[in-house]
């Protein structure tokens, strides 16, 4: 369980906060972390690796903090950020360099999404294309078999099979005690993975909670035309989007984490947030 | 807890094994080179050369051996969450780069003048002169050159771990930065040495320009110059120490 209370966090010389007063509790699971540019969702990802210490409130990974120095606690967690480096010629060489900190790692899983991804592991990481690079780097840290794994906008880079492909390995990897917490822009391609969400907006969290908790609360439909007892709704072409109250609506489709974020950002946030938090 | 655990301290050295690999080769074939260069049987003019030329380079590759662990980019993020503690991160920093690359570099230059003094036949007046000179330092100088090189490295070492960009020109021009600062102490003594010297009216008479040069020379190996030049150098490295260690314990980015 990651648990954040009354999280801020402040960049040196800057006097709006990168994070505002963060209270959440993160389950074992699929985790989106959604916002728009600025938001502070690579801030929270660093604060939960412990690569950043909090201004004020704290942050606990299973009670023990991710600032720890303790090589038990920070085999628990690893963050994979946009554009990262890994050291060594291949991923194979890197694997054999670093995976020995980690006594989870998983080499038959690591080759199968290796495998997966159309690679073998021997190509080296600096004439690789960046899509590529980024499918051996996913290979890798969805084989080390942390217990938290932050993964910052993994799809960037990706084509489409990769991120097909990306979506099944999370799927088939991840263990009832492991939390992953996928940072991106691109909420659609992941969307039914998630067992839960968390919007940010400048700085604040906006909504966190579970695909059981919006599912209790929300219903959400695709119609024709924009459904007149809707809360939100979007139109796209050729269909409508709708979010409304369950007693109001039958038959819905899964949660749409996407049209809930707009809905968000709507004028009809306060009545979104207050059904969501009801009972 | 024990501090440091044995184990992951060789899993440390395993993991960073193919990123210095090269330069621990690179390094072995240069100090080898001088090594055998200073026995080549050559002119006084290009022994005195190569082996000045040759223990600057080597000087050079030993403060800036840190550079090599920013050479793939920017790993700090993967190399900040290793699972090994503050101490054990240093400690192997401080045995590879204070211990076994200046091993590398020294230990065959070294033993090459030595054994220059026992082969007549290369031998000549001005490269043993410089050799004996080298050889038979005084400690005081030993003790400086030792932490000036210490001191070198560690402010090397800080600013590549530290800073998040330009990580190897930072590095470099800090290494020089530090050798132009000791260049100033030593330049501002020399000036009020002199000055004192003159206005004091201690020179013999008729004394000329060379001699007033190894007159200040001596008085500057005699004085306390050197011992508060390297109290000045043992304490900014006792804090290069503490600021290294401190920036692998915050793990801040």
């Amino acid at each position: 369980m990651i648990e954040l209370n009354n999280l801020t966090f402040f960049y040196r010389k800057q006097i709006r906060p990168a994070l505002s007063d963060i209270s959440v509790n993160i389950r074992p699971g699929i985790w989106l972390l959604a916002g728009e540019n600025g938001a502070g969702k690579t801030t929270m990802l660093h604060i939960i690796a412990g690569l950043c210490h909090p201004s004020s409130g704290s942050v606990t990974i299973n009670d023990s903090e991710p600032t720890s120095d303790r090589p038990e606690d920070l085999g628990h967690v690893f963050l994979l950020e946009e554009n990262q480096i890994f050291p060594g010629k291949t991923i194979r060489e890197f694997a054999a360099m670093h995976s020995r900190f980690y006594p989870r790692f998983s080499m038959k899983r690591f080759v199968d999404n290796l495998s997966q991804f159309g690679l073998t592991g021997d190509e080296k990481l600096a004439d690789l294309s960046l899509g590529y690079r980024k499918k051996s780097q996913l290979a890798y840290v969805l084989a080390m078999g942390v217990d938290v794994l932050l993964l910052d906008e993994p799809t960037n880079g990706l084509d489409i099979e990769g991120r097909s492909t990306l979506k099944r390995i999370i799927a088939s990897t991840v263990e009832h005690d492991q939390t992953i917490i996928l940072s991106t822009h691109s909420v659609e391609e992941l969307e039914h993975l998630y067992d839960g969400a968390i919007f940010l907006s400048k700085s604040r969290m906006i909504y966190a909670g579970t695909v059981e908790n919006v599912e209790e609360r929300l219903s959400f439909s695709v119609t024709k035309i924009p459904d007149p007892a809707a809360i939100y709704s979007e139109l796209q072409i050729g269909r409508a989007l709708n979010i409304s109250d369950p007693a109001l609506c039958e038959g819905t489709s899964p949660v749409d984490w996407r049209l809930l974020y707009s809905g968000l950002h709507s004028p009809k946030a306060s009545y979104l947030l207050q059904l969501l938090s009801s009972y | 807890m024990t501090l440091i655990n044995f184990n992951r301290l060789k899993y440390l050295w395993e993991y960073h094994y193919p990123m210095v690999k090269h330069q621990l080769f690179l390094y072995f074939v240069i100090s080898v080179l001088v090594a055998i260069l200073t026995l080549l049987p050559l002119p006084a003019q290009a022994q005195i050369s190569i082996f000045a030329i040759g223990n600057s380079i080597l000087g050079y590759l030993v403060v800036l051996s840190p550079i090599v662990l920013a050479k793939n980019g920017d790993t700090r993020i993967v190399e900040r969450l290793i699972p090994a503690t503050a101490a054990e991160k240093f400690t192997w920093r401080i045995i590879y780069f204070l211990i076994i690359i200046p091993i590398f570099c020294y230990v065959y230059p070294y033993l090459s003048n030595r054994l220059y003094f026992h082969i007549p036949e290369i031998q000549t007046a001005l490269m043993t002169d410089t050799l004996e000179l080298a050889v038979n330092n005084s400690f005081r100088l030993k003790c400086l050159n030792i932490l000036s090189t210490l001191l070198q490295i560690l402010i090397c070492l800080y600013v590549v771990t530290y800073a998040r960009k330009s990580r190897i020109i930072k590095a470099v021009l800090s290494v020089f930065a530090t050798q132009l600062v000791f260049g100033l102490i030593g330049f501002i003594w020399g000036i009020s040495e002199t000055t004192g010297l003159l206005e004091s009216h201690s020179f013999p008479i008729n004394i000329n320009k060379e001699e007033i040069q190894s007159e200040i020379m001596d008085r500057m190996v005699s004085s306390s110059y050197i011992w508060s030049v390297t109290l000045l150098m043992a304490c900014a490295s006792l804090t290069m120490l503490w600021l290294n260690y401190r920036v692998l314990k915050k793990r801040n980015l």
